[in-house]
């Protein structure tokens, strides 16, 4: 009788499943690229942001330069995750897709929906709280997926 | 969809890491495919079959309902 278990558990847990990585190392190796230039984009916009607020006198028109640096990281950023799409596992991609879609709604949703909450007398949010919820969704999206592909 | 994959791959004895590498994806597609959990595309079907040594139908079976 042939051993269909071979060893390894039928389904992998969430957790297993994370700290395998999804995809192939192809895949992991992309998306350190993506998580480098998310970092360097980051950080070139905390810096920009701090410089900005405190020295922008100084700088003079520097500033207009200075403003623009972290939008190079950025690009570099979108750039690198399209690689890493492109050439991801089918899987890997489809869960991404998911997590797209989930984000990209989320975000939307509450875009959209909280404007009438303002209206009804809730605290104005600033653009960077929507994208919070618009990354925040990203997040959730991909490990809903994850969860169900496990 | 059904398919056979855990049944050939145990014949073989290779474990979904194994089979992951040869088929150049992740254990985390070879598990799902092999739990009925995702179809894969054209080309990683016939991949699949072509290293088993057989036809995609001999491996999937759109027909039966996956458990």
């Amino acid at each position: 009788m042939v051993n269909t278990q071979n060893n390894e558990s039928e389904r992998m847990t969430l957790w297993q499943t994370i700290c395998a990585g999804s995809g192939t190392a192809a895949d992991r190796r992309n998306q350190k690229w993506f998580v480098a230039w998310t970092f360097a984009w980051a950080a070139t916009f905390v810096v920009a942001s701090w410089v900005l607020k405190n020295h922008r006198e100084a700088i003079g028109v520097g500033g207009w330069a200075l403003a623009l640096l972290p939008n190079i990281f950025a690009i570099g950023a979108m750039l690198a995750y399209l690689k890493f799409l492109r050439n991801a596992d089918e899987l890997l991609r489809r869960i991404q897709l998911e997590g797209l879609a989930i984000g990209f709604g989320t975000g939307i949703i509450f875009a959209i929906g909280y404007q009438l909450l303002e209206r009804a007398g809730a605290p104005t949010l600033a653009v960077d709280d929507f994208m919070l919820v618009l990354c925040g969704g990203w997040v959730a999206g991909q490990l809903t997926a994850t969860w169900r592909y496990r | 969809m059904k398919n056979r994959l855990r049944v050939l791959r145990a014949e073989r004895n290779w474990t979904q890491a194994t089979l992951a590498e040869q088929l150049e994806v992740s254990r985390q597609t070879m598990n799902a495919i092999e739990t009925g959990k995702y179809d894969p595309a054209l080309p990683l079907a016939f991949k699949i079959a072509r290293l088993f040594g057989m036809t995609i139908e001999d491996v999937f079976d759109p027909d039966a309902p996956t458990t």
